[in-house]
């Protein structure tokens, strides 16, 4: 038998947005973004300076999981302090690490 | 190995050469000239001449290149199905031993691409 | 007891576990009138032995009508975001209008094969015994139909803004590009169950889809396409259970019966190649298609396949599987695969339903960070001087069809393994009958069951044959459903640029 019709909730707003930082790879930030409504998330991996270039234009504050929050907060200061990564001679990599 | 199945698997090739209207299918690839991505696929007779191939078909495919006009034909090597090979000009492509889907590769000394990059 | 009784007590609140053995109740009967090996006559002919089905252990015991209430929500929601994006003009918020090409080659090739897998998974679903993974398959039909219809979705937005997108279903069966991801899929529908699982929720979903989906999403999200990111949010919330079905049937498989590895081996191997062949459409998108880049392909591999999979091979060596054969080869093609393969398309624009180009002097930069190795000693003079001449009007476009491989049926345009400027040649004779092959790995699939590939439908060779509605480029592109002069060709002067620019004169004014 059908179950009575559930309350209508509202629909969920496109314009609040969130990102919550997982973890992170070499100079690739793992992050969940969010919009609207919890059940509306996806696996993200942006390089540092995309992902926060990505949380200002869609206005998406961001968190960062506990298990995170070490490896992020290296990746935030030593892009303060390390050029962006230029291309070597002799064909050396461009790891930061 | 057989097909593992439930029934009897057999099948005929679908790119058998009585499917081509009286054509057999031909790659032939310029080597070192990538800038053309793969070898070039053609239905031809048999019985066509194999100086169709060099001087109608390659110059129409190739012609593009900026190398092409610098190829020195008595250089060329040649290599059928894998063995080196000296085609004959005037005899058909079955008599210089082209079969269905044989590939045709040949190198032209002192051209390699584009800056030398195999283009 | 009678009826009325029944109506009024209350009906005592059944546990999960008491719930789901309800729902999966019976399901594992042993037939009496009929033998079992006619009501389940796919289980055997693999050669995989099964002793105790009762050993599939479901982790996520999902039932039914906790299913359907979860989803519902979740889609509810779903398609209301999609109503607001297209509302809003969600497509004027991506980075460029080339960027949806790469849209265009995942809506045509990909999105139908979620609609093949709705297929494969409740064909499958049927044909195993045991309860445990039949509800798993009849599951994953039902997400992949809804992941087939939220990308369709997707689809019609686009396709009121750009072209090429107007007949994905039919392109999907015709269009020689497209008859890659076709046929694999085919291979593997018409296996049977367990390579069915092992291709597909194992070697597809398990080893190789993070490669497709995260940086796939990465980049549509970066480039403001929101409209791909909504079906990423539908599709990859039910990876986590198609995931784990695909790890399950292969340990299912080797703790079953030691017999059962080197079939299981011989499937991985097939299909580590076969998939890993499939990706080079993403490698492309990656490093040529998003206007905004994520990752190149070569880090890309390097994250999740050398060090996600590599953890994985190493966890399953204590059943006797080894790494997939030819992984090596994968990771030496890693710094060419994508410039190869833009350079294929680049080649034969004029029969794609999208559009391709030269990359702008940045993007070509950044090409060179990325592959020190490779791109400035192999692929950048290509791309300069294909620039150069396009700038003189003299576009290149490849007038002869290329040679295709009889497995994956990709183009021949792979290089050796250890030598980047040569092309690699396979082929064996198969009854008297040539067939060629782009690499060993493609080679031993067609070696093992040559009877099933003897069959593949070649494009190039349809074409030959008279079966593609003619011998000319406009008769092809005609039964193809392409629109001559809009769908294909570069996209410098197409009209999706024109209709591009025209939208977005204001953006670049107040920019100046
Ligand atoms: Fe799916
Ligand atoms: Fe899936
Ligand atoms: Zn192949």
């Amino acid at each position: 038998m059908a179950e009575p019709p559930a309350e209508q909730p509202g629909v969920p707003d496109i314009n609040k947005r969130w990102v919550r930082v997982t973890g992170t790879h070499g100079d690739f930030v793992l992050f969940d973004f969010t919009i609207g409504d919890p059940d509306l998330t996806v696996e993200l991996i942006l390089p540092f300076p995309a992902f926060l270039e990505f949380c200002a234009t869609n206005h998406a504050p961001a968190t960062v999981e506990p298990a995170a929050q070490a490896a992020y907060e290296r990746l935030h200061r030593r892009s303060w302090t390390i050029p962006l990564p230029q291309r070597r001679p002799g064909g050396a990599s461009d790891r930061l690490l | 190995m057989p097909v593992a199945s439930i029934g009897p698997y057999q099948f005929e090739s679908r790119d058998k050469v009585s499917n081509f209207h009286g054509n057999q299918l031909t790659y032939l690839h310029w080597e070192e000239h990538n800038m053309y991505c793969a070898a070039l696929a053609y239905p031809l007779p048999p019985t066509m001449p194999f100086r169709a191939i060099v001087e109608n078909l390659l110059p129409e495919a190739y012609g593009y290149h900026p190398e092409w006009a610098k190829v020195k034909w008595d250089q060329v090597t040649w290599m059928l199905d894998g063995r080196p090979f000296i085609p004959n000009l005037d005899a058909s492509l079955a008599e210089n031993g082209l079969g269905h889907k044989s590939v045709v590769r040949f190198w032209t000394p002192g051209l390699h691409g584009i800056g030398g990059t195999a283009t | 007891m009678s009826i009325a009784d029944k109506s009024t007590a209350k009906p005592r609140k059944l546990g999960l576990k008491e719930r789901y053995a309800h729902l999966t109740r019976g399901l594992g009967w042993e037939t009496t009138y009929q033998p079992m090996s006619k009501v389940f006559p796919f289980t055997d002919y693999e050669g995989i032995k099964i002793h105790d089905w009762d050993k599939w252990q479901d982790p996520f015991r999902l039932t039914m009508d906790s299913y359907w209430k979860f989803q519902a929500e979740k889609e509810r929601k779903l398609y209301a975001v999609i109503d607001s994006f297209a509302q809003n003009n969600g497509h004027l918020n991506i980075t460029d209008a080339r960027y949806v090409n790469a849209i265009k080659l995942f809506l045509t090739g990909v999105s139908p094969l979620e609609y093949s897998a709705h297929r494969g998974y409740a064909h499958v679903g049927r044909h195993f015994v045991g309860a445990g993974p039949r509800i798993a398959c009849q599951m994953q039909a039902i997400d992949e139909l809804r992941h087939a219809q939220t990308q369709i979705h997707t689809i019609s937005h686009y396709n009121k803004f750009f072209d090429g997108l107007h007949d994905a279903r039919h392109m999907h069966d015709h269009v020689w590009y497209l008859s890659v991801p076709k046929s694999f899929f085919e291979d593997a529908c018409s296996a049977g169950p367990f390579e069915f699982l092992t291709a597909i929720s194992f070697s597809f979903e398990y080893v190789l889809t993070s490669l497709l989906f995260v940086p796939f999403m990465s980049g549509a999200a970066y480039n403001g396409d929101m409209a791909t990111v909504t079906f990423g949010f539908s599709a990859q919330s039910d990876e986590a259970r198609h995931m784990t079905l695909g790890l399950e049937i292969i340990k299912f498989m080797l703790e079953q019966d030691e017999g059962n590895v080197p079939i299981v081996q011989r499937w991985i191997d097939k299909w580590f190649w076969r998939g890993y062949r499939l990706l080079t459409i993403v490698a492309m998108m990656m490093d040529y298609m998003l206007p905004k880049r994520v990752m190149s392909w070569a880090e890309a591999w390097e994250i999740y396949f050398e060090q996600g999979g590599g953890a994985l091979f190493e966890d399953l060596s204590r059943y006797g599987i080894r790494m997939p054969k030819y992984h090596e080869v994968a990771s030496k093609e890693k710094g060419r695969l994508s410039h190869e393969v833009w350079a294929t398309f680049y080649n034969y624009t004029q029969a794609t339903a999208f559009h391709t180009w030269i990359p702008e002097k940045d993007e070509l930069d950044w090409l060179s960070a990325k592959y020190p190795e490779t791109f400035d000693q192999l692929y950048r003079p290509r791309f300069e001087y294909w620039k150069e001449q396009s700038d003189q009007g003299k576009r290149f476009y490849n007038n002869v069809l290329p040679q295709l491989c009889v497995t994956c049926q990709i183009p021949m345009i792979f290089t050796e393994p250890d030598d980047p400027k040569t092309i690699c040649f396979r082929s064996t004779l198969y009854k008297g009958e040539r067939y060629h092959f782009c690499s060993d790995g493609c080679k031993d699939i067609f070696l093992y069951e040559p009877e099933k590939y003897i069959q593949s439908w070649l494009p190039v060779h349809q074409i030959y044959q008279g079966n593609c509605g003619g011998a000319t480029v406009p008769e092809v592109l005609n039964w193809y459903h392409m629109s001559l002069g809009n769908d294909n060709m570069d996209y410098q002067g197409s009209p999706d640029e024109t209709l591009w620019n025209e939208w977005t004169a204001d953006r670049h004014k107040s920019a100046i």
